[in-house]
């Protein structure tokens, strides 16, 4: 339950968003003077973006402290907050399912061009056929036989669409 | 290490094929780069000539589009593909001129390719909407000159090409113009020579051939040395004493390194194609020069243009026209 | 009457066996790669083009124009039933009707999006045909100032449209704007952003942000549920659909009336005729626009049918309204008829001034097919898969989301041929997960995406056109004009905002 909660603390978002803004802001000033012989430069917009944002993280900030209990409560409840509620009783693999596919999807977009595109996607699949579905498959090999076949017709079906319909070069395994 | 993952990508693409297959190339289908979008000027010029260069190749070539950063993306996959002849790509102006100019990627230039031909080159031009006022070149400078910084001209990127061919210009003739930049080809620039918002737009008399048939535009120059024959109205800029030569151009090119033998036979392939009728009607119905630059020729062609545009361009800097 | 006679003939030829069977076979394929997240129509226009050689004109034009119109409505397919909109021009309907399929009420949401595209595409298609040349005159009459004002007035609606929540839709619309300008300077070849890096000066592409927002955050919200199908299966009568569900009561359709429809075409064909605005911008003005002239603002953001209405009847209208300034002077007036400009010149033909005058015999099929497949095929696609679509949601979500991903990045490798890209879509949807986790509405970071740059562009050029003077803003009537639109609509949605509560989950 840590992560979540540490990912859903209320100054998170803003704390990021001043952050980044601050790195963008510097970026533009170094690039060119916002305004140089009374024509505007590329990095004009750029500062006149991040003074926007600053106000308007200012604002936020500012409404989430005045009003830090009424909010939470005038609001709708929202599909977020339900799940929230009803997370206990979901299994271990699925509280952290976010970090888990968000992992396994970066590891596919890494290899993706390396080793080719159909051992993984095939690998890929499989891998989120458990995250999305069953983590435990059943007994015996009848649930393992559904989701290799689902892994292997997705990604028959994802080659047969672009490389042989619409002839679309993916990356093979290849030297 | 994302760098390495892209060049990766492009070797991964292309299956291992050696030097001496060169008897049978082409053994499988070969990829041509197109750096700018579907469906844009480039594209279809490029597309429109492979697909003829198809037959005399006896092989498959298909096009990729990979734009962005002005040509620059589809050029990194361009010089870091294998040089075996199955990766080809098409460079304009600002890949040779532009991106090099501004050092947009570091390590890149016109050596790291193999150039094969020219396929068309076509001058830039002052176009003006038909009931303009100035009816001459003469009379367009004139009023420059008595009113500085009133006329109106619309150009593509500052910095690039058309802006280029203005400051020269200006720097020719001492007449001031307003200078206005329309990103993104001659579709925004034809809007606002229709809407009054420009007086004048300076780009290919071809992108705006079909503005000129209808009466809605008229060419006064072209800056080139030769009278156009699609436009025998508009003179060339040599008639006017002015010797500025700017224009926009296609070039064949595979990455440095690739075998001699199949260098020949694509460019042989492609300048059958080139010199096919069907190929030559086509370029007079969507209004684009033809003008064919072989193997032996476009190397030296680009060399000497990139020194002549990078010393305009130095001066022009120094004279502080020019960021 | 030559103009119309040959228009008829355009129908004549529609109807030839050949080309009909290609419009039906673009809308099926605009269908399939409008619904999938990852695809959209545009990209599959692209990937036809090399088929353009071996087509004549015609039946091209007729498979591009039946691809787009598709498109257009079948990404409210997914966006209602699995809350990803397939394409950026239905965020809108995902908004008003994901809610609607929580509380069961998928197909008649469905049923919605259908009857709006089909009137407004219908409708579009009409205003292309009969006032095409007059609207391409008018479109000249808004220069770089007014388009500044209207594209300014767009993103502030944006804004102000996210009434609970105004300072988390202007901090989401400007970190939009703040993404979009990585990469290469819109007016200039300067980098910025890019940290020295040579794979950001390659800019941020917008199937990474879509297939990120929508399809991966998506993904990563539905990974922390359990269960083995999408929703429970007592929240949704997914399995006992029945196709009259997808016939809108008419006490509804009448709710919204026939002016509503009628608006929304026009601000849709409008907004097309103008270049370089596009589908997700007629869908938003005409959904704002609605939303502030309803009866029951209330509702919008949990299932209003107005809502899905406005913005599927103007993304469907902006289809033959993006043709007009594409056919009077070349000059498309989006991203897919740009693509489409591309086949004329293919095939040696030069769109101008006296393009529909001497080659209307060729073009006269395209209309008849945008009109056709708005009237006949968007219904009748409907209700012949219509079931199908609702069952997306009781495929085994293993097998559903994983496909999801699967093509939602394969897609976003094919439209830009870049790994890069890849991983930015991931970063997006990390990104979108965390900020919708923290309720930021996705749609403004959206949109300030696909309108920051113009915004940029036209500001910049309005300065330098007037010496730097930013008054020309005022002084121009165009530009003026969508300032008081501003000041109108801020009036409407903020100061004399509902004071009525909020009514919770279920509408009246």
């Amino acid at each position: 339950m840590k992560l979540p909660h540490a990912f859903s603390g209320k100054w998170i978002v803003p704390a990021l968003l001043l952050a980044v803004t601050t790195i963008y802001l510097v970026e533009a000033l170094q690039m060119m003077p916002p305004i140089k012989s009374g024509d505007i430069t590329a990095s004009f917009f750029p500062v006149v973006l991040a003074v926007i944002m600053y106000l308007s993280i200012g604002i936020v900030i500012w409404q989430g402290r005045s009003g830090s209990g009424k909010t939470a409560t005038v609001d709708t409840p929202l599909p977020a907050a339900a799940e929230t509620q009803a997370e206990a009783g979901v299994p271990a693999l699925n509280r952290f399912g976010a970090l888990w596919v968000t992992l396994a999807t970066g590891v596919y977009i890494g290899v993706f061009s390396i080793i080719g595109y159909s051992v993984s996607t095939f690998l890929y699949v499989l891998l989120l056929t458990f995250l999305f579905g069953n983590p435990r498959p059943g007994k015996g090999g009848r649930a393992w036989i559904v989701k290799i076949s689902a892994a292997l017709l997705i990604t028959l079906l994802g080659y047969a669409l672009f490389e042989l319909i619409f002839q679309v070069r993916l990356p093979t395994l290849g030297t | 290490m994302l760098k390495n993952a892209l060049g990766l990508a492009c070797a991964m693409t292309l299956v291992t094929a050696t030097a001496n297959a060169a008897e049978d190339y082409p053994t499988r289908d070969i990829r041509m780069i197109v750096p700018w979008g579907a469906g844009g000027g480039t594209d279809g010029i490029v597309r429109k000539i492979t697909d003829l260069a198809e037959e005399p190749l006896s092989g498959t070539v298909y096009v990729e589009n990979i734009e962005g950063g002005m040509s620059g993306n589809g050029l990194i996959q361009l010089i870091n593909a294998k040089a075996d002849g199955y990766t080809l790509g098409a460079l304009t102006y600002d890949s040779v001129i532009t991106v090099p100019w501004q050092d947009m990627l570091p390590g890149y230039s016109t050596e790291e390719m193999d150039l094969i031909a020219r396929i068309t080159s076509e001058p830039d031009a002052i176009i003006v909407p038909a009931d303009s006022e100035y009816d001459s070149f003469e009379a367009l400078i004139e009023a420059a000159k008595a009113e500085p910084g009133n006329i109106r001209a619309g150009i593509q990127n500052m910095g690039a090409r058309t802006h280029l061919t203005l400051l020269q210009l200006m720097d020719a003739t001492d007449a001031d113009f307003k200078i206005i930049s329309y990103p993104g080809g001659a579709a925004p620039q034809k809007e606002a020579l229709l809407n009054g918002e420009i007086d004048l737009a300076l780009t290919s008399l071809g992108d705006f051939a079909s503005l000129i048939e209808g009466g809605d535009a008229r060419g006064l120059i072209e800056f080139t040395d030769v009278q156009s024959q699609s436009f025998p109205d508009v003179p060339p800029a040599s008639e006017h004493d002015l010797d500025i030569q700017m224009g926009s151009f296609i070039i064949l090119a595979a990455p440095a390194g690739t075998p001699e033998p199949i260098l020949d036979e694509l460019e042989a392939a492609y300048q059958q194609a080139y010199e096919s009728d069907e190929f030559q009607d086509w370029l007079v119905d969507v209004g684009v020069t033809p003008n064919w630059l072989g193997r032996d020729e476009v190397t030296q062609w680009v060399g000497t243009t990139q020194e002549e545009i990078f010393a305009t361009m130095e001066e022009l800097q120094e004279q502080g026209i020019l960021d | 009457m030559d103009y119309f006679r040959e228009l008829l003939n355009g129908f004549a030829t529609l109807l030839q066996p050949e080309v009909f069977a290609y419009m039906v076979g673009g809308y099926l394929i605009g269908t399939f790669f409008g619904a999938v997240p990852g695809l959209t129509s545009m990209l599959a226009i692209a990937l036809l083009l090399p088929l353009t050689y071996s087509l004549d004109v015609t039946s091209a034009l007729v498979a591009c124009a039946s691809i787009f119109m598709a498109g257009m409505c079948s990404g409210s397919i997914t966006a209602t039933t699995i809350n990803i909109p397939g394409a950026p021009a239905s965020m809108m309907t995902a908004i008003e009707g994901y809610p609607m399929q929580q509380r069961g009420e998928g197909a008649k949401a469905l049923g919605h999006a259908a009857l709006a595209s089909m009137i407004g595409g219908a409708l579009g298609a009409v205003l292309l045909m009969v006032v095409a040349p007059m609207a391409a005159e008018a479109a000249l009459l808004i220069r770089t100032p007014g388009k500044f004002s209207l594209i300014a007035f767009a993103l502030i609606v944006i804004v102000i449209s996210q009434r609970d929540s105004i300072p988390k839709g202007l901090v989401a619309t400007t970190l939009g704007v703040m993404v979009a300008t990585v990469g290469i300077d819109v007016m200039q070849p300067v980098p910025r952003f890019t940290f020295g890096t040579s794979t950001l000066m390659q800019g941020i592409d917008i199937m990474p942000l879509v297939i990120g927002g929508f399809a991966i955050s998506e993904l990563l919200v539905q990974a922390r549920k359990g269960g083995r199908r999408t929703v429970d299966a007592d929240t949704v009568k997914a399995e006992r659909i029945r196709r009259r569900d997808f016939i809108p009561p008419l006490s509804e359709v009448r709710e919204i009336g026939v002016y509503r429809y009628i608006k929304s075409a026009v601000i849709g064909y409008a907004i097309g005729v103008l270049p370089g605005a596009g589908g997700s911008m007629a869908a938003f003005v005409s959904y704002a626009e609605a939303m502030r002239s309803s009866k029951h603002p209330e509702r919008y953001g949990k299932g209003s049918c107005e809502g899905i209405a406005a913005a599927e009847g103007a993304n469907n209208s902006m289809c033959s309204g993006a043709f007009v300034p594409m056919l009077s002077f070349g000059i498309p007036g989006d991203p897919t008829t740009a693509i489409v400009l591309g086949v004329l010149v293919i095939n040696g033909l030069q769109p101008g001034p006296q393009f529909l005058d001497t080659q209307l015999h060729l073009v006269a099929p395209m209309f008849a097919a945008l009109l056709v497949s708005a009237l006949v095929l968007v219904p009748l696609t409907l209700y012949l898969l219509g079931p199908y679509f609702v069952r997306i949601v009781s495929i085994r979500r293993d097998v559903l989301y994983s496909s999801i991903a699967v093509i939602a990045l394969v897609g976003s490798y094919v439209a830009t041929y870049s790994t890069f890209q890849m991983a930015l879509a991931l970063v997006f949807g990390v990104l979108a997960y965390v900020l919708r986790q923290h309720k930021y509405p996705i749609a403004c970071l959206l949109l300030g995406f696909v309108l920051g740059p113009s915004l940029e562009e036209y500001c910049r050029r309005a300065l330098s056109i007037n010496d730097g003077n930013p008054m020309v803003f005022l002084t121009s009537p165009d530009s003026l004009f969508f300032l008081l639109l501003t000041a109108v609509f801020y009036y409407f949605m903020v100061v004399r905002k509902p004071k009525t509560p909020v009514i919770k989950g279920v509408a009246s």
